[in-house]
């Protein structure tokens, strides 16, 4: 059984299931709503990070340069005029400490108002020339002859290093007219690479353009030198365009001009007129949300492998028991009522294993009665001389017990076969029989079959007895079948010694009645003879005279014949053969042959007969050994000059033939016994009380009853009712209690 | 029944883990530096590299492990030490010097591990790197620009002594970056109007060469051109050019501590310091072809007071204006000083 338990249907993997599915799926919804919200939070912080980031290099990178401003106002302030006027040692000196004080400027010069350089110090340069002149309509001739701080043009050293010039302007002592300034020239990407560094919460990369959108600075410096064009990203499009960062919608992401999808952020840089932008890659700004993932999916893992664990745990803990408890079912299912469950367990399947060992031995008890009850019913079916069967609704017989089987050589012989074929050598099914009519009344009438098996002719009586008739699943029939042939045969022995009983008592007035015929025979042939030695010629001319003698003898000897033919067709022994037998005949023949002896008696019989032929279906000798015995008991019981009547009519019931009498009557006491066999009143050599129980035999051979009504002293009337014939009746059904055949009036 | 030890231990195993991996957030990621010294004197540019890196937020075994590996002044052990450091595939080498660049270039010019140079002289001329823009390879780093300084040296030791006319230039000719830089300083002394002599050093015992030079031609200054065997013997020519009252103009800043009257250049603590920059962005992703070499962003002048007292010059208030003065190392006097 077990192995037909398909394995997502045993109790530990629904366990293992259940608990797999009750912790991955919360885990599953909280990790999907936690990441989803750690995207979010993580989109918004990288933002606002990148923002505060982007601002706080923009206010480094304007304070680098505004300190630088301040460094060279505090010089052109400090010397004013004089810085055109001062010895170029002086000068130099001045220069110089300048570029010590300021590290990011790489060189510096004083120019004049028209831009021609005075004195220029350098950190890397050989300074052989300061004649250089600076156009006026740069930059930086422009704000300082504007008079103000400002930044001149962006350029490339020839390390690659991007330069700009920041300027101030040199007033002459009024403070009021430009009379030069002083020019340094600062390493953009150091202002850029120091800064950067500081920002410690930034993510992603970090560039800066000038007012144009040109890249100053990147922080993957090979963008620089390969001047690549970032004005393709919304964030320095909205730079450009001078969109405050604050409105910039959460999260912004949007194509670089690499191609890739960022969080980008800027901030403008005050005075300068260039902008930081910080962009995060958005596959680098979400490897924590795919860290988490990983981290998630790990933990679903190890939880998943712990759930797992801890459900095989319990499910082995749980299922072990009921899995033990299933196998010691599978063991007392094939017999093993002696197994006992080791199962150690407390609670519930502890107090379940109890009671199923408990049960087990109550099973083994009762198992144990069973089979001694059925060893003592085997006994009893097979010692009780009849054939059992069991027959299903189908009609086949299933089991035969014993005595069935030996009567027919084993069981196999009958077994499978369909009922009555092995008792009636024939596979149609009896009349009555509940099997094939359907009827599930609760007994079929008793049927006989005769049948010849091998050597022996035997007769088997059966009876079907339903068996749980309402349960569609058990229905059935058992047929009790009785080996009837030694009753038959005895019965037979018994007819036939009653028979021979009534011809030894018919013998004298059979000589009687032969002997009326033969007298006269006698006496025919002795007139005869003599009238043919007194008269011969004479007599011989006479020949209708001797003709009608002869006639006479003949007459008679054919009288003696059909009394002698009547005797031995009566004695003859029945060979049980059925046969159409006309009752008023059969009636007239039996009276004939009680004849002598009612004459005797002086007895009037009467007949009065159904006219018409009134047919049955019967043994003819059986009917008249019946009819006989009745009309012999009439003889006897009835004294000389009484009557005998025999009355046949056609009733509701059948043909009713009656035989009564006007002699002694039966005693009360004595009309409950008259039919038991060997039962008489008669004196020793009259009778041999067979009689009326051979009657009662044959007539419920051929389904017919007798009654007797009897008032002693008045007379005796015995009515013997048989079926009419119906054409192919072959079975002879019976009724054995006397009570059915016989009615006492 | 019984459960299986076994089963229990896993049980527990996969619960602990899974609690741990859910409470408790993964370990930084630890990035491995290996470093190549040719010996001690490097130690400096180790120093400040670590010092950069702590300032980019890499702490030592925190979230950064140094494998560190010294030849001990032994040129013989440079290469093997760098074939085993690049075995231990750290996820960055870095080359204290030009020796140990080309070691690592070599060693890595199979599977293009990134290497950082922390300061070399004239990385274009030695075949570093292709250029300073473009690297070209696995090679990037910060070029000290040492041999390129050796003009603007030149005029400095002419604002700290503007009487100088006559410079003897001691080089080493076996290192690339010897005839650039002779080439630059001659184009300098030309414009300053100063006269040059050449004297050639490669080892100790070529010493003796360089004294007869300074007793036969009379000379201001003596000028240092940058190779690391001359950084080798600087104590010992100083000594011997100081003992003829000349004043040295050296390359590094250590060497105004060794007696130089002054050296003008990229300290090796700043060069290391420059270099973890570099570091940084290869340990962020970025391909050392496509990063810059870069070039001093700190150089400085700087005058030892004391050996200008002991040769008993008088300096140039324009060249100590640009000058970090110091006083004390071999001259005598204990202690340094600012400027």
């Amino acid at each position: 059984m077990s192995d037909r338990i398909a394995w997502w249907q045993r109790i530990r993997f629904q366990l293992l299931g259940f608990g797999v599915m009750m912790s991955i799926i919360p885990l599953l919804a909280l990790g999907w709503a936690n990441i989803n919200a750690a995207r979010t939070n993580l989109e918004v912080s990288i933002q606002r990070q990148n923002t505060a980031a982007a601002r706080w290099v923009a206010g480094e990178i304007y304070l680098s340069v505004k300190n630088i401003w301040d460094k060279l106002e505090a010089v052109t302030g400090g010397y004013g005029g004089s810085l055109l006027t001062m010895d170029n040692h002086e000068r130099e000196r001045i220069l110089y400490s300048l570029l010590k004080t300021t590290p990011l400027v790489e060189e510096m010069a004083v120019v004049d108002a028209a831009g021609v350089e005075w004195t220029r110090v350098s950190r890397r340069r050989v300074v052989v020339s300061t004649r250089a002149v600076l156009s006026s309509a740069g930059p930086e001739m422009v704000n300082i002859l504007a008079g103000r701080r400002g930044v001149g043009r962006v350029f490339l050293e020839g390390d690659g290093r991007p330069m700009a010039n920041l300027v101030v302007p040199l007033f002459d002592g009024t403070g009021v007219r430009v009379v030069g300034g002083l020019v340094a020239q600062i390493n953009l990407r150091g202002i850029v690479d120091n800064t950067v560094s500081g920002a410690k919460d930034k993510s992603g990369y970090l560039f800066v353009v000038d007012d144009q959108g040109r890249l100053l600075s990147h922080e993957d410096f090979s963008q620089v030198l390969q001047n690549r064009d970032v004005t393709g990203s919304a964030a320095v499009g909205k730079l450009l365009a001078g969109v405050n960062p604050a409105d910039l919608p959460t999260p912004h992401s949007y194509q670089s001009y690499t191609g890739r999808e960022v969080l980008g952020v800027f901030s403008p840089i005050e005075d300068l007129g260039w902008g930081v932008v910080i962009e995060q890659p958005a596959a680098e700004a979400f490897a924590p949300v795919r860290g988490l993932l990983w981290k998630f999916g790990l933990a679903t893992a190890l939880v998943m492998a712990a759930v797992t664990s801890i459900s095989i745990f319990f499910g082995i803990k749980f299922t072990g028991p009921i899995q033990e408890l299933q196998q010691g079912t599978q063991r007392i299912i094939t017999g093993h009522l002696d197994h006992a469950l080791q199962v150690k367990a407390m609670g519930e399947i502890g107090s379940l294993v109890a009671a199923f060992n408990q049960m087990t031995r109550e099973l083994k008890i009762k198992s144990d009665s069973l089979l001694a009850e059925k060893s003592r019913l085997d006994t009893v079916v097979s010692g009780i001389g009849a054939g059992l069967a069991l027959v299903g609704k189908e009609g086949r017989i299933n089991w035969v017990n014993t005595t069935l089987a030996g009567w027919f050589g084993g069981g196999e012989n009958v077994v499978g076969k369909f009922c009555p074929q092995p008792w009636a050598e024939s596979e149609t099914a009896c009349g009555t029989c509940p099997v094939f009519s359907g009827d599930s009344g609760p007994e079929s009438r008793e049927v006989v079959h005769f049948i010849k098996l091998g050597e022996k002719n035997k007769y088997f009586r059966h009876r079907v007895f339903p068996l749980h008739p309402g349960s569609e699943a058990g229905a059935g029939y058992l047929v009790v079948i009785e080996d009837i042939t030694e009753r038959r045969e005895m019965e037979a022995a018994i007819c036939q010694a009653d028979k021979l009983a009534a011809v030894g008592l018919l013998a004298a007035g059979v000589a009687h009645e032969i002997n009326n015929p033969m007298n006269t025979v006698a006496a025919y042939t002795e007139d005869l003879l003599e009238r043919l030695n007194a008269e011969p010629a004479a007599a011989r001319a006479d020949e209708a005279e001797i003709t009608q003698y002869l006639g006479i003898i003949r007459q008679q000897v054919n009288r003696c014949t059909k009394i002698t033919r009547n005797l031995v067709s009566f004695a003859r022994q029945s060979k049980g053969e059925q046969q159409l037998v006309e009752i008023n005949e059969l009636l007239r023949e039996t009276a004939a042959l009680i004849h002598f002896q009612a004459k005797s008696k002086q007895l009037n019989i009467t007949q009065r007969l159904e006219p018409g032929s009134l047919w049955v279906m019967a043994d003819r000798g059986e009917l008249q050994q019946v009819f006989l015995n009745l009309l012999q008991n009439a003889v006897d019981a009835t004294g000389a000059g009484g009557e005998i009547r025999i009355n046949t009519c056609l009733g509701d019931q059948g043909i009713d033939v009656a035989v009564a009498d006007t002699g002694c009557g039966i005693p009360e006491e004595h009309q409950n016994l008259i039919f038991d066999p060997f039962f008489t009143t008669k004196p020793v050599g009259k009778g041999t009380g067979l009689g009326l129980s051979v009657c009662y035999g044959i007539l419920a051979k051929l389904g017919g009853r007798i009654r007797v009504q009897s008032r002693e002293g008045e007379g005796t009337v015995f009515t013997v009712t048989l079926p009419p014939a119906k054409k192919d009746t072959k079975e002879v059904p019976t009724h054995e209690h006397p009570s059915q055949l016989v009615d006492r009036g | 029944m019984k459960l299986p030890g076994p089963l229990v231990l896993l049980m527990l195993l996969a619960l602990a883990i899974a609690g741990c991996s859910v409470g408790v957030g993964a370990p930084p990621i630890q990035k491995t530096v290996g470093v190549l010294l040719s010996g001690d004197a490097r130690l400096a540019k180790l120093t400040g590299l670590k010092q950069g890196l702590e300032d980019l937020g890499y702490f030592e075994n925190k979230n950064i492990r140094y494998i560190i590996k010294s030849a001990g002044d032994d040129q013989t052990l440079i290469r093997p030490l760098a074939e085993e450091l690049a075995r231990e595939r750290p996820d960055v080498l870095v080359a204290t010097g030009h020796v140990e660049a080309q070691a690592l270039k070599q060693v890595t010019a199979a599977d293009k591990m990134p290497v950082v140079f922390a300061g070399v002289a004239s990385s274009v001329e030695q075949g570093l790197v292709e250029s300073l823009q473009r690297p070209g390879s696995n090679l990037t780093g910060v070029d000290n620009y040492h041999a390129e300084l050796s003009g603007k040296r030149l005029e400095l030791l002419q604002k700290l002594l503007p009487g100088v006319r006559r410079v003897l230039v001691i080089y080493d000719p076996s290192v690339p970056p010897a005839f650039p830089g002779l080439r630059i300083v001659e184009s300098a002394a030309l414009h300053l109007g100063i006269r040059l002599d050449r004297v050639p050093v490669t080892s100790r015992e070529e010493l003796q060469r360089l004294t007869s030079r300074l007793d036969s031609h009379a000379a201001d200054a003596v000028l240092l051109m940058p190779s690391f065997r001359l950084e080798a013997l600087v104590g010992e020519i100083v000594a011997v050019i100081k003992s003829r009252g000349v004043p040295v103009m050296g390359v590094n800043e250590h060497e105004t501590e060794l007696g130089c009257l002054a050296a003008y250049g990229v300290s090796f603590t700043n060069q290391g310091r420059q270099a973890a920059r570099l570091v940084d962005k290869i340990l962020n992703g970025q391909k050392p072809e496509h990063i810059p070499v870069e070039t001093p962003e700190n150089i400085a002048l700087v005058v030892n007071l004391d050996a200008a007292r002991e040769l008993g010059l008088s300096l140039s208030p324009v060249g100590l204006s640009f000058a970090r003065v110091i006083t004390g190392g071999q001259t005598g006097k204990g202690g340094a000083a600012g400027e």
